[in-house]
């Protein structure tokens, strides 16, 4: 009998799965120093809620990326939903409705991204930028670029609805991670995306319909960022073609900066939630910080070259090794 | 037990119904697993299978050799559902099936594991053995510590005791063939066909792997165990089968036959007139030496040099470091070690600029892919190697351009409605004269063939061992990679052999022959 080697893993190694919690408390130790009126908890508590609209988004993003396949539609995905949902309340009066009726829209937006991608083999990328710019431009015709709002009641009460002194939108985002992280760990269905992002030709060999997983990753996108555009719309009560606009290239940016790889078949929804926080983090510290808005870009994309070459880094490292 | 005799002065298919008769009469514990019958299956311009009839005998391990392009790939590809044949039949168990996909085939016991493994590296072992189809339990949620105990279970008994809840991409490339093994079982495989399973691991993993495949006889698997390397198929097969040029030409006991047997029915075709002679006309000039070139990791301390007018023939498997060699000598890859020196002159060529400004030329091995921009015409193809002789000012004459294009296309003989064809419209045999003119248009003094006359048909190569030996006349030099055995012999002045990266051997004249090529290829 002969025993094979596990690789245990050196410890440069077992803090890189980590990076993403070694950036977050080393920015929570920073900002305790520097600025202690940061960690109030009306502060996080805002930030949690930023995390949470961005993050259902994320979830959807995330799984893409896991099936090999990305969505810059996103944003406009999102901001269709708002401007959807509000127009449908304020003719229908009825949330119920409304809400499955903006579900129903994303399902099909997404779920066109997806035949396009599976059915016409037209890139991910090239796709979705075409989606989004068509989508885009609805919501323009749609709104003439104005801002639209509600008044409605039942949606001022999700907004303003808290339990256990947080914010309806955190227990919202918290559901979604739970059945997210569920399917994708503990059914074939979701099994499924790691084995058709992590190799297409194995996939297939073994009997995966790679493309109804593709198309369903995009599905699942277009309905969370329904999901995503409505809680928007349940905090403040308006939706916008300004809303959102970075939103797509925010999710990759927290997909990668909480350790999923680009080249997908790996990954999970918590690690962006982490990835989530680090962004938003940074977002509100900027602004705590006295520096004006306009460096959040900058430093976002700094922030994320910096991770990607340190995960790069860290593989080339690997692969030497063997 | 008598020898799965073949008698070559009978027609194929029937002497396996001779075969299977006199097996059945002498024995009833002998049967069959497999029969492949008469399959016959065609690439455009290539048989690549003719009438094959192959069988395997329940519980044995059976070598299926041959040189590359035999057929073995696509015989197994054939029986493994990825390939339909164009004609003939598969009987398993005594029963016909046919198969449309991998899944069918692995529904009938049948798995084949792939020189390039089929592993999802991102995904655990114990996930990969039964991807995308986990044991579930309750609500249809996965029972992982039924998943993890099962594929820990075929390992076990695999005699292997490892953690498989490691990721694919932690293994070693004998720990990964361990999970396709089990992989295999885990899909009930009677039948387990092992496409080179042996090209990358050591030997003492080579040791481990015989004695799993032993394990795996004793439990009644069948295995077919494709490979080059002769001495591990004579020392694991109980019989052999070799292949060449789509035919079936013996199937022998292991402890019956020889490595040379074997190697002269691999190679056995007589060289025949298909290379035109030319005289010799070797100057004693050195253009080209090479010393103690290493590159591409593998490829160690090669040494050779080149004569003007001379062809110098490169031999060897696919994989042994050929084509790697040559791209480093003409800058396409970096040197890892050792000189390459031009006319005597130590050089230092860092890329393919360099290599051109030597006066080398590179014919790729794949014409399409490396060799020639398929969208742009033929005339843009030939002139893209020297530009600046065409060049009155910083503007391209147009006139000069054409004029020389001509000139090419009549000399080569390229048939084309015109220079503003695009290649890619193209036959196979003028895309590769279309590649040679590039570098003829560039007036290398050595020009590298990196599988001159693959995928064209007679004509053409025939056509292109002349303009080789015209080449060699005016005073150029020339060497030729080829997996084409006869092709090697046929034209080349000296053949060096290269076998796993290094340089096995230098043949010359009355030298060169098919047996002593071969063998130091495989061995």
């Amino acid at each position: 009998m002969s025993k094979i080697k596990v690789n245990k893993g050196n410890p440069l190694e077992l803090m890189f799965s980590q990076t993403v919690l070694f950036l977050l408390f080393g920015f929570i130790i920073f900002m305790a120093i520097v600025k202690p009126s940061f960690l109030t908890w009306w502060n996080i508590h805002s930030i949690l809620i930023d995390v949470s609209i961005y993050g259902v988004v994320a979830c959807g993003m995330t799984i893409l990326i896991i099936s090999g396949e990305f969505d810059l539609s996103a944003s406009s995905q999102y901001m269709w939903a708002q401007v959807l949902f509000i127009s449908l309340l304020n003719v229908t009066k009825n949330p119920p409705v409304s809400i499955g009726l903006t579900l129903l829209s994303g399902l099909i937006l997404g779920t066109i991204n997806g035949l396009v991608v599976t059915k016409l083999h037209i890139n991910s990328f090239i796709t979705t930028l075409g989606t989004m710019t068509m989508i885009r431009g609805l919501c323009l015709v749609f709104t003439n670029g104005k801002m639209v709002s509600t008044d409605n009641a039942f949606i001022r009460a999700v907004g303003s609805a808290e339990f256990l002194g947080m914010s309806s939108f955190f227990y919202i985002y918290l559901v979604a991670l739970l059945i997210l992280s569920l399917i994708l760990a503990a059914t074939n269905f979701g099994r499924r995306f790691y084995a058709t992002g992590g190799n297409l030709e194995v996939a297939r060999l073994a009997g995966i319909n790679t493309a109804f997983q593709k198309t369903a990753s995009f599905s699942i996108m277009g309905i969370l960022c329904s999901i995503g555009g409505m809680m928007l719309v349940a905090q403040l009560r308006a939706g916008s073609t300004q809303y959102g606009t970075d939103l797509s290239l925010t999710c990759v940016a927290a997909t990668v900066i909480g350790g999923t790889r680009l080249s997908g078949g790996a990954g999970n929804c918590l690690r962006t939630a982490l990835g989530m926080l680090v962004i938003v983090m940074l977002y509100k510290a900027l602004v705590y910080l006295g520096l004006q808005a306009y460096y959040q870009n900058l430093v976002k994309g700094l922030v994320l070259i910096l991770v990607v070459m340190f995960d790069l880094f860290m593989s080339r490292r690997r692969a030497m090794t063997r | 037990m008598r020898p799965l005799s073949s008698n070559p002065r009978l027609p194929h298919g029937f002497s396996t119904f001779v075969k299977q008769k006199t097996s059945k009469r002498e024995t009833s514990v002998e049967k069959y697993i497999l029969e492949m019958r008469d399959i016959t299956k065609t690439f455009p311009g290539v048989k690549a299978l003719d009438k094959v009839s192959f069988a395997v005998k329940q519980g044995e391990i059976h070598g299926l050799v041959g040189e590359n392009g035999a057929g073995k790939s696509t015989l197994m590809k054939v029986l493994n559902g990825v390939l339909v044949p164009d004609s003939g039949t598969i009987v398993v168990d005594g029963v016909p099936v046919t198969f449309r996909n991998a899944k069918q085939a692995q529904a009938c016991g049948i798995s084949l594991i792939y020189q390039e493994f089929n592993l999802v590296n991102t995904l655990s072992v114990a996930e990969n053995i039964y991807l995308g189809f986990l044991q579930t339990g309750r609500a249809k949620f996965i029972d992982w510590t039924r998943v993890r105990a099962d594929a820990a279970h075929l390992l076990e008994n695999l005699g292997f005791d490892f953690n498989v809840r490691e990721k694919v991409q932690n293994l070693s490339v004998a720990e990964k063939q361990l999970v396709e093994i089990a992989k295999a079982l885990s899909v009930n495989a009677r039948i387990i066909a092992m496409d080179e399973p042996t090209s990358s691991i050591t030997k003492k993993e080579i040791d481990k792997l015989f004695s799993i495949i032993r394990r795996l006889k004793e439990r009644g698997i069948t295995i077919i165990y494709i490979s080059h390397k002769l001495d591990e198929v004579m020392a694991i097969c109980d019989s052999v089968t070799v292949l060449r040029d789509g035919h079936i030409i013996d199937t022998k006991i292991a402890t019956e036959t020889s490595s040379a047997e074997i190697i002269s029915k691999m190679v056995g075709r007589p060289v025949d007139m298909k290379y035109p002679r030319r005289p010799p006309i070797i100057h004693d000039e050195i253009v080209l030496e090479v010393r103690k070139v290493s590159c591409a990791g593998f490829v160690k301390d090669i040494s050779f040099s080149l004569k003007k007018g001379e062809v110098l023939g490169i031999a060897g498997l696919v994989g042994s470091g050929r084509t790697e060699l040559v791209e480093a000598i003409f800058g396409a890859r970096p040197l890892q070690g050792g000189d390459v020196y031009i006319h005597g002159r130590r050089t230092s060529i860092r890329n393919t600029a360099d290599g051109k400004r030597y006066s080398m030329g590179l014919v790729t091995e794949d014409r399409k892919e490396t060799g020639l921009a398929l969208h742009y015409s033929l005339a843009d193809n030939i002139v893209i190697t020297n530009l600046q002789k065409l060049c009155s000012g910083i503007f391209v004459n147009k006139k000069l351009m054409q004029a020389n294009v001509d000139q090419y296309v009549q000399e080569l003989g390229i048939k084309t409605p015109s220079s503003r064809q695009a290649v890619m419209y193209l036959s196979g045999g003028n895309q590769q004269k279309a590649v040679l003119a590039k570098w003829l248009f560039s007036e290398v003094e050595i020009l590298i063939l990196d599988e001159p006359t693959r995928g064209i048909d007679v004509g053409a190569k025939y056509e292109i061992y002349l303009l080789m030996n015209d080449l060699v006349k005016k005073g150029k030099s020339i060497i030729m990679i080829s997996s084409e055995l006869p092709e090697v012999l046929g034209m080349s002045d000296r053949v060096i052999v290269i076998n796993e990266g290094r340089k096995k051997g230098e043949l010359c004249g009355d030298a060169i022959s098919p047996e002593a090529v071969m063998s130091m290829a495989i061995q």
